[in-house]
């Protein structure tokens, strides 16, 4: 007789069925059929709003994106570009420094690690609401520090010079608690026995962390760093609760967007910026992961 | 034996799970599924409080003359494109049978041989999803040219304007300031640089204005409205605007024309009186933290929507509202009206004569009287005045002299920002862009957008 984990035996034969489908049908709906249209209105000029023609144009909006005039496209790539390598690197650098920092199982240190972690769970919509507060020129607490410390005033998010630096900070601090996790669980992971055996030949702590911690971190660092820049080709919302675009912040995800889901909506070069977004991922993604994989190998 | 011999409990039990289910979806949704005759009219605006409480107060009326009638109100605020978003559910749900759209006007529909496409409200009246009201009896209370002129397509008039504000040009001023200083609204140009001046040598910030959300633009169309327009009647806007189109279209015309070095020039000059950090005030709170400060910032550049929050946020600032005076003429200088919110009835409008009754309760003359007052909008019903607040003084007197607001040369829709004219928040002083560097990119960008 087969045994059987769920069910009687006459709803076993349906319901592995049933598993699969209820998640298919989701993938359907929710993940096959918008990439697909995605891609068809990529093609043509429809405006998005329900009734209104799709208007079938071909390439026209891939060719209007590349003409080398069209400065919003490529001032975008270069947004994008800084977004990606400024909160990549300071996330990164600042988490590994937290981890080394409170990787110890002592007394008060759960709560340090709680402490760093606790803006992750913070809604974007609120994390908008507090900086805008924060960086308000008029009464913003900033202001007031940057007026005793330099004297002066500072627009901060209605800067070009300053918005995209803050918008970066404010990312990392969103997220640096989830790579100092991943860093802690990759430290801990580390056989003390490697560290006791550089000490004995005279190992410095410079020394062991570039023979031992940093080599041996090498799965813990591909994680973290493709899932920040991962999470970054595509932001939008941070940026839109702080700058809505503005002051050159206008990253590719905020342009597709505004573009796509603004007050006139033109869903057909939003979606060819979508597809353009996705070439990227894509690119900065498969990038990564061939880098980051073959230091592993190597190491 | 059957293949799926069910008891009468198991069949019960999905019966059972799917009413629960249904009953749940009712509740969250809204929906009356028992009562009968129970009606609901979905009606959707955005956000401003003014004009959300005041619709509200002609939904209770509408319930109460209408028993039976629920009226569900849903609103979104325009900022971070929660409105947008909100219309288009609505509309792909096919769920909603009064709603408000920013007027719409003739640069909207450009000629088909440009072969750009109309976008936005233009484009769902083109396609024909809002029901022609040319012919209801409550269009008889409107000036019929200047719906027309937002909401007309063809034959038909699509909407109802029920709002029309001052943007472009607008500028608050705080009386007690300009009195201690012995002076009096400027009319021209020179007078109002003059006014920024002295205050500038009292110490005084003469302007505050929100640029994190692009209320520079205010001035930037202010003047170049004025210097297009000059004294021209308000019924020759439409040609003006279309001819300034064509010539755009043409090439006869571009960004770096005479009239946009001299609009560009003044513009620099004025801004050059803002508050230094102004690039970090916000739309939201800019209106209250100008009430708020009395001795400082005389000048403040807004739309006259915004004149009741000011009135809230400060009972006992004395202010006033007038015409930005972009020109040295003073007869130049006079209010570019915004055409904003419009009441559509959508074609697939589950309740569309209970949405036309509705419109005409909301525009009788004592209720649209009341929308005015709370609002702040200049009135386009004749019959109704634009209401004398505290601070509408000088635009009560001056509202008529008012006329349509510029509207943007043919752009398509996927061209750069800068092809629509400079982008002011790259420009000096709140970008490193030159206004000569800003005009000839937009001058470029407009030649390579059209491609001519």
């Amino acid at each position: 007789m087969s045994t059987c984990p769920f069910g009687t035996s006459r709803t076993r034969r349906w319901i592995p069925w049933l598993s699969i489908a209820v998640p298919t049908i989701g993938w359907l709906v929710f993940g096959l059929y918008p990439s697909i249209a995605t891609i068809a209105y990529s093609f043509t000029q429809y405006s998005g709003l329900p009734g209104t023609p799709l208007n079938f144009c071909g390439l026209c909006n891939y060719r209007t994106a590349f003409e080398s005039s069209y400065t919003d496209f490529s001032a975008a790539i270069v947004a994008t570009v800084k977004y990606v390598l400024g909160v990549t690197v300071l996330q990164i650098g600042i988490g590994l420094g937290l981890a080394l920092l409170l990787r110890h199982r002592r007394r008060g240190y759960g709560w340090y690690r709680a402490l760093v972690f606790m803006p992750q769970i913070f809604s974007v919509t609120i994390v908008g609401v507090l900086f805008t507060l924060v960086f308000d020129p008029q009464s913003g607490v900033a202001e007031k520090a940057y007026s005793g410390l330099f004297g002066g005033s500072n627009a901060f998010l209605g800067s070009s010079t300053w918005a995209l630096p803050i918008i970066i900070m404010i990312n990392v601090w969103m997220f640096t608690g989830y790579t100092m996790l991943v860093y802690i669980a990759g430290l801990r992971a580390i056989p003390p026995e490697l560290y006791e055996a550089a000490s004995l030949d005279g190992a410095g702590r410079l020394r062991l962390f570039r023979s031992i911690t940093w080599p041996m971190l090498a799965p813990a660092t591909t994680v973290n760093v493709f899932l920040t820049a991962m999470g970054c080709v595509g932001e939008y919302a941070l940026i839109l609760v702080l700058t809505d675009g503005n002051y050159n912040t206008k990253t590719i995800g905020m342009y597709m967007f505004d573009t796509a889901f603004g007050l006139n909506p033109s869903l057909g070069y939003g979606s060819m910026l979508a597809m353009a977004q996705f070439v990227i991922t894509l690119v900065i993604g498969g990038g990564l992961l061939f880098l980051l994989r073959r230091r592993e190998v190597a190491l | 034996m059957a293949k799926f011999p069910h008891s009468r409990s198991r069949s019960r039990r999905p019966a059972a799970v799917l009413t629960a289910f249904a009953s749940l979806a009712a509740a969250i949704t809204g929906c009356s599924s028992g009562g009968g005759s129970s009606q609901t009219l979905v009606i959707a605006e955005w956000t401003n409080p003014a004009a959300v409480a005041y619709t509200k107060t002609v939904d209770a009326l509408f319930e109460k003359q209408h028993p039976g009638v629920n009226i569900q109100l849903q609103t979104a605020p325009t900022a971070q494109n929660a409105w947008p978003t909100l219309q288009n559910s609505l509309l792909a749900a096919k769920n909603v049978d009064v709603l408000a759209q920013f007027a719409a006007n003739p640069s909207d529909y450009p000629p088909a041989s440009t072969g750009i496409k109309v976008t936005g409200t233009a484009s769902l009246i083109a396609s024909g999803d809002f029901v022609d009201l040319s012919k209801q009896s409550f269009m008889k209370r409107f000036d019929t040219t200047s719906q027309k002129y937002v909401m007309g397509y063809k034959n038909g008039v699509y909407g109802v304007m029920v709002a029309e504000y001052v943007n472009n040009t607008g500028l608050f001023y705080k009386k007690s300031l300009l009195d201690k200083y012995n002076m009096s609204v400027p009319t021209t140009f020179d007078q109002f640089i003059d006014d920024l001046k002295t205050f500038k040598s009292h110490g005084i910030t003469p302007i505050y204005v929100a640029g994190k959300d692009g209320y520079q633009s205010i001035v930037w169309f202010g003047i170049v409205n004025q210097l297009l327009m000059q004294d021209l009647p308000a019924s020759d806007a439409a040609s003006v605007y279309e001819q300034r189109a064509q010539a755009f279209w043409d090439g006869s015309q571009n960004w770096n024309s005479s009239l946009y070095q001299q609009a560009v020039q003044r513009y620099e000059e004025v801004m050059s009186y803002i508050e230094p950090s102004a690039g970090g005030v916000s739309a939201q709170t800019a209106p209250g933290q100008w009430a708020v400060q009395s001795d400082d910032f005389p000048f403040f550049v807004d739309g006259s929507y915004d004149g009741n929050t000011i009135a809230q946020a400060s009972s006992s600032l004395k202010f006033g509202f007038m015409s930005l005076p972009g020109t040295d003429t003073a007869s130049w200088n006079r209010p570019a009206l915004a055409p904003d919110l419009s009441w559509t009835v959508p074609t697939f409008a589950k309740h569309q004569s209970l949405a036309l009754e509705w419109i005409d309760l909301f525009t009788q003359q004592s209720n649209y009287a009341g929308w005015l007052k709370a609002t702040g909008s200049v009135s386009t019903e004749p019959s109704v005045s634009t209401p004398s607040l505290s601070w509408t003084d000088w635009l009560s007197a001056h509202a008529a002299q008012g006329y349509p607001n510029t509207t943007e040369p043919w752009v398509p829709s996927s061209a750069p920002s800068d092809a629509g004219g400079p982008v002011l928040t790259s420009m000096q002083p709140f970008g490193s862009q030159s206004p000569t560097d800003a005009l000839d990119k937009s001058a470029t960008d407009y030649t390579a957008a059209t491609k001519h």
